[in-house]
């Protein structure tokens, strides 16, 4: 595959790049498309390393005049690269400070009879944040060093991943985003489609009945995701079940023991690492206290300056391990996205695949459901940003609703409720770039991990559609 | 104070002290409303013409020169003079024509804004206006990658809304819309749809606008760059070259391995 994937990579580029040029498509959008759709492949298969896919990217970007370099090379700067930097930076403040160790030694030792129940807790735990903290980013930081040193453990480690590791941050990953979907405050882009649909329809949607309709899909899938990633896609070598450490268990709780109660750097870490959570979790009451948001980007920047600062901080810019050549993937990544985003590609795409669906008068509700739903979930692979995804999804599907005499809620929650579903690509959201960047799972293993949860989540919408919606009321009897 | 005559109204208003409030109103000051609105009826519509909808499409040709057609939706009294806005200060008036419409000229405000002045005629009929704008794009003048760039704006400098605009900008054929530069109105971040669209009308590409009230003093514009649409020849020799490298010079890595 890594073989033929160079050429592979350039027979699609061509295949898009030198195609008779569509209608309503500009020329930048369609080498938009063309140079991404090449890199996608490229970051898949590996002919080269994925940063050297993401540089090239940049330049094809630029030398096709697709954009100017300006914005192309201004990606570096984009807050999630800056979010990506500082979650490395608090990473390494509590494994300098051995906090990260001392939770993951008692997380172990607590839940980790084995890999699989050590695997099961990160998923309660991030189904525990995903309502504290709407921000996706700040709960993959807040999870990360934890991850690293669980990881570590089981042996998995960016020279040497394994099974364990793969599960871990994939699982980690997909819990991530698809928590977030079961509460209305989870993203941003769940309130804007939210706002869409009030705005549009004058229907008020209210948290708890988000909250009862698309948190147990969010928990049925995780479940099945939890099954599918250690049975089936990445099966944990017998070896790896364990905890690989001579005398097991017993030398985890002696380890533990050893680290005896709080040392003064690990109180010190805890209270930098304290601030940055505070700031992230109380959020919206950031305007009233200081009459401006503190976004989690700069929220972890202040944990960042307070962490370095001489004789109060306890890092020294060699300890911080920042992996710069995923830094630049991310960036090549994003500057790729967007540029399908800024010259109308993604829309463009959008738009012809609801149009070869083609809803007429007089078509069931059932197969439209249907459609709309697998639209909406496969659509997460042409955009960067959920916000940008849910103001040109939400308000088509409104108008399709409209068009057809239906109540607008009956498709346009459900798509809703599809929106934090960003797994298939590491560039899907800021979580996937910031768990990519630990080097303990490959672009495929993402995709592959991804492509399977998006299958199983459109099945699973398709059926709680027909049965659990139509209870709540969300979706209409079967004889419209 | 004066609160019990607040809630007893026993007395008659005095003449031509009416208030809401004070019982039965006048005759005099009914007979005086009737006849008003009567008279505000009668000279409505000839105190001014309604433009519902306003239209414009400019066709570019590849010596710079570009056609321009104004369809506008347009009702009022037949013999009143109707100012509209007008975008081409460098328009060949030579080559202005008019269906619908009589004695067209073009005036040019204080501030250089040129407006078209019609009169309407005795049958209303739907207003076209076509006219030649010469040297719009200076086709010779290729910027980095062969794009050229064509900009316009329309500022409506008359006193009336003109309804609804729609611009569409075609560019010759042979040659495709590369980017947007700008618009006005311009795209809205948290907006469901964009003021523009890429279009394809008679084989042409371009660019559409719509604005949906060109209120007074309102501006819309367009800036596009665009470019030929062929591709350099070179170029899918070269990635035909480099991808036979990559096989011939790694062809270690075929069958797996590494």
């Amino acid at each position: 595959m890594r073989y033929l994937g160079f050429p592979g990579g350039l027979a699609v580029f061509a295949a898009v790049y030198f195609a008779p040029a569509p209608a309503g498509l500009a020329a930048a959008g369609q080498a938009a498309l063309a140079c991404f759709l090449l890199a996608l492949v490229w970051w898949v298969t590996e002919p080269v390393p994925t940063f050297v896919t993401s540089l090239t990217l940049i330049v094809l970007l630029v030398f096709l005049d697709v954009r100017p370099s300006d914005d192309v090379l201004g990606v570096l700067g984009l807050d999630v690269i800056w979010l990506n930097v500082m979650a490395f930076v608090l990473s390494s403040i509590l494994i300098k400070t051995n906090l990260a160790k001392r939770l993951a030694l008692g997380l172990v030792t607590r839940w980790g009879t084995g890999a699989i129940p050590t695997l099961l807790a990160f998923l309660v735990l991030q189904l525990a944040l995903a309502p504290l903290i709407p921000a996706t980013a700040a709960r993959s930081v807040i999870t990360l060093p934890i991850l690293l040193v669980v990881a570590a453990i089981y042996g998995a480690s960016a020279e040497t991943p394994n099974n364990v590791g793969r599960n871990l941050f994939l699982q980690s990953l997909l819990g991530i985003n698809i928590f977030s979907s079961g509460f209305m405050t989870g993203s941003t882009a769940n309130l804007i489609a939210l706002s869409f649909i009030f705005g549009m329809t004058g229907k008020k949607v209210y948290y708890s009945d988000w909250l009862f309709a698309a948190l147990p899909v969010a928990i049925t899938a995780m479940a099945i995701a939890g099954w599918i990633g250690p049975k089936l896609l990445f099966r944990i070598e017998p070896e790896n079940l364990k905890p690989r450490i001579a005398g097991g268990m017993e030398t985890f709780r002696e380890e533990l023991a050893r680290l005896g109660p709080l040392s003064a750097m690990e109180k010190k870490g805890a209270a930098i690492f304290g601030v940055v959570i505070f700031l992230w979790v109380t959020d919206r009451f950031h305007m009233g206290w200081f009459g401006f948001e503190i976004s989690p980007v700069l929220a972890a920047i202040v944990g960042g300056i307070i962490a370095f600062l001489p004789r109060v901080g306890i890092l020294k810019w060699s300890e911080a391990d920042i992996p710069w050549n995923l830094m630049l993937f991310s960036a090549g990544a994003y500057a790729g996205g967007l540029a399908l985003d800024s010259t109308g590609a993604a829309r463009w795409v959008i738009g012809k695949i609801f149009a070869a669906a083609n809803f007429g008068p007089g078509t069931s509700f059932w197969p439209v459901y249907m459609a709309v739903i697998a639209i909406n979930l496969v659509s997460h692979y042409f955009f960067t940003s959920k916000t940008m995804r849910t103001i040109i999804m939400i308000p088509f599907i409104i108008g399709i609703a409209q068009q057809l005499g239906w109540n607008p809620l009956w498709l346009a929650l459900p798509s809703a409720f599809t929106i934090d579903w960003v797994i298939g690509l590491p560039i899907s959201g800021k979580p996937n770039v910031i768990f990519l960047t630990t080097g303990q799972y490959s672009v495929l293993d993402n995709v592959k991990y991804g492509a399977v949860m998006t299958i199983v989540g459109i099945l699973l919408f398709w059926a709680f559609g027909f049965t659990w919606f139509r209870f709540l009321g969300v979706t209409p009897g079967f004889g419209s | 104070m004066g609160a019990s005559r607040l809630v007893t109204k026993t007395e008659r208003p005095a003449f031509g002290r009416w208030t809401p409030t004070s019982g039965r109103p006048p005759v005099f000051l009914l007979v005086l409303v009737v006849l008003l609105i009567l008279l505000a009826i009668a000279v409505g519509p000839a105190e001014g013409a309604t433009v519902t909808r306003y239209a414009e499409e400019i066709r570019l040709e590849r010596d710079g020169s570009a056609a321009v057609t104004l369809d506008v939706d347009l009702s009022g009294t037949p013999g009143e003079a109707v100012r509209l806005p007008f975008g081409h200060a460098k328009a060949d008036l030579a080559t202005l024509r008019v269906a619908g419409a009589l004695a067209p000229r073009i005036e040019t405000l204080a501030g250089g804004l040129p407006v078209l002045v019609v009169t309407l005629p005795p049958e209303p009929a739907p207003l076209k206006v076509r006219v030649t704008v010469k040297g719009l794009v200076d086709f010779g003048k290729a910027k980095a990658f062969g794009n050229r760039v064509f900009s316009h704006e329309l500022v409506n400098a008359t006193t009336g809304s003109c309804g609804r605009y729609e611009g569409t900008f075609l560019i010759p054929e042979g040659f495709r819309v590369n980017t947007i530069v700008e618009t006005a109105p311009a795209e809205s971040e948290n907006a469901a749809t964009r003021p523009y669209e890429v279009v394809r009308v008679d084989g042409r590409d371009g660019l559409r606008l719509t604005e949906p009230s060109l209120d007074p003093a309102k501006r819309v514009a367009a800036k596009i760059r665009f470019k030929p649409a062929a591709h350099s020849p070179l170029f899918p020799g070269l990635l035909l070259a480099v991808g036979a490298l990559y096989l011939y010079r790694f062809r270690d890595l075929a069958g797996g391995a590494r």
